[in-house]
Parts: structure tokens; C-alpha cells; sequence
């Protein structure tokens, strides 16, 4: 388990608490595997982050709380620590309350971007939306 | 081995899906609840490993499919989720899956498992043989044996 300190030092690197140390060793022989992961997640994440968005829109917490859960699944694969907490907080949303969620969705699609961000870079892939339609989609929820 | 592994996420999906490769098992992927249970009815996989929350369904209607039927009574099921909850883990466990692991839990941790599922089903992993005359036919089962 990693200390409160050990904690803030990784969201003072990367702003998500994203250890690449870990993923560097669960891949470590592997890193095709990894670049093979971080390119089905670069197509995912727009399709989860709208199914978010959308689900906030029509206020159906059901489907709010079922993407987020989606969400995650990827998230704890790459160690993003910052991103599942905030995934957990919006699947624990109480029925009614999805306007309350407002800000905690906006903060996990930017927390989010910047995960798929920092991994681009880590694998040596080019970074989202430097080109092509992701440029656009890039604080969907800000 | 075979093993079915059923879950909406492709990043994960395609993890255990290599992971379990590496392992020397063979592998088929389902992407919702209907999938699986067509999956599993078809190809009768050594373990299913499950996520709960799919479209088409989710997984605690996978397990009640699967273990009405004397075709797909005995396949063990493993259920893997993103949330962890102890009451979810017991209503699992009650269905008739015969392990519950939270996503969270490390990959290494998943391998020992499969491999005891696996070794407890008497289904041990041997190592593929290795033929060197070729394919030349598919082993004859033995006769007078029953």
C-alpha cells in the first residue's frame, strides 16, 4: 500500500496518482501488450466519457452509475488511482442527485484525458488529440 | 484448458484474455450476458470468468441461465468485479459462482486462482503435447473401458 505521502507525490507528477512504476513492472515483459491496451483505450474512453455525459443530460442515474462503473474497469487495469475514486463517486450517486454529479464527472473526463495522456506518452504513442477528431472532444465536460 | 472470459471492457477483456493465453489455456471472450451464456452452452469452457455488470443482461442472469441447465450445470465460475461489495460477493457466491475477486486484486493473484479452480475441478493444466509425427488423425478414444 502506498503512504499519504508517496500518494501526493505521484499526483504531483502526473495530476491523476497514475504509478508508472507499477505499470512499468506488471508490463515489464510485456510492452507490446501495454501500446496493444493503450490503443483500445484511446478508442474506449470517447464512447464512455459520452455515454457519461449522456446519461447526465437525460438525468438517468441507472445509466450514469453503469458507465462509471465501465469506466473503471480500465482505470484499475492501468493503477489510475485518481480516476477510479472519482469513477466510485459518481456510481455511489444517490437516485436524484445526478446534477450533483456535475462537477465530479467533469473532473473525471479532464482526470481522464490526461490518463490516456500520460500512458500515450509512456508507450511512445503520439498524444491524444494533437490530431484527429479527439482534439475535439477534449473537455467534453468542462 | 478452455476458458471463457466474459466482460464488456475491452481493456480487461483483452488482459485476461493474453494472460490467460500466456498460461497455456485456450481462450474465447464474450462481450455481454447473451454472449456468454451462448458461449459457454456452445463450447462448455473448463472456467468462466465474469464480469456482473454487461449489457444484455448481467451476470447474475448468466449464472441462473448457466446453472439451470444440466448441459452447464458444472462449469465453475469465476467472478471478477469492479466493485467489491460484500453483498454483491455473497449473492454471487449463493447463485453458484465458486469464487468472487474484486478487479482491483493484482493479476498474479487472478493467475493462482484460475489455476486452483482449475486444479480443484480436477482440471489440472498439463502442458499441450507436442505430436512430433504431425496431425496425422485425432487420438482415438480408448475402448473397452466401459
Amino acid at each position: 500500500m502506498k503512504s499519504l505521502s508517496q500518494e501526493s507525490g505521484l499526483l504531483a507528477q502526473n495530476g491523476i496518482g497514475l504509478d508508472l512504476g507499477v505499470i512499468g513492472e506488471t508490463f515489464r515483459n510485456e510492452p507490446e501488450l501495454l501500446a496493444e491496451l493503450v490503443v483500445i483505450f484511446t478508442d474506449q474512453l470517447p464512447v464512455q466519457l459520452d455515454r457519461l455525459g449522456a446519461a447526465l443530460a437525460n438525468g438517468d442515474v441507472v445509466a450514469l452509475r453503469r458507465a462509471a462503473h465501465q469506466f473503471i474497469g480500465s482505470c484499475v487495469v492501468f493503477g489510475a488511482s485518481e480516476c477510479v475514486v472519482l469513477g466510485r463517486q459518481v456510481e455511489a450517486c444517490p437516485d436524484g442527485a445526478h446534477e450533483q454529479m456535475r462537477g465530479t464527472v467533469a473532473r473525471l473526463s479532464v482526470c481522464a484525458w490526461r490518463l490516456l495522456e500520460v500512458l500515450r506518452s509512456y508507450v511512445g504513442l503520439e498524444a491524444p488529440g494533437a490530431t484527429g477528431p479527439l482534439s475535439t472532444e477534449r473537455g467534453h465536460f468542462a | 484448458m478452455k476458458v471463457l472470459i466474459a466482460d464488456d471492457d475491452q481493456v480487461v477483456s483483452r488482459l485476461l484474455s493474453a494472460r490467460m493465453s500466456k498460461a497455456g489455456h485456450d481462450v474465447l471472450v464474450a462481450q455481454d450476458a447473451m454472449q456468454a451464456v451462448m458461449l459457454a452452452m456452445n463450447h462448455l469452457p473448463d472456467l468462466l470468468i465474469l464480469d456482473i455488470h454487461m449489457p444484455a443482461g448481467n451476470g447474475s442472469e448468466v449464472i441462473r441461465r448457466l446453472k439451470a441447465s444440466s448441459r452447464t450445470n458444472q462449469i465453475p465460475i469465476l467472478v471478477v468485479s469492479g466493485s467489491g461489495d460484500l453483498e454483491e460477493q455473497r449473492a454471487m457466491i449463493s447463485a453458484g459462482a465458486v469464487g468472487y475477486m474484486a478487479k482491483q486484486t493484482s493479476l498474479q493473484h487472478l493467475e493462482k486462482m484460475v489455476a486452483a479452480l482449475l486444479q480443484l475441478s480436477g482440471r489440472t493444466v498439463a502442458p499441450r503435447p507436442t505430436r512430433p509425427w504431425g496431425n496425422l488423425a485425432p487420438l482415438a478414444p480408448a475402448r473397452g473401458r466401459s
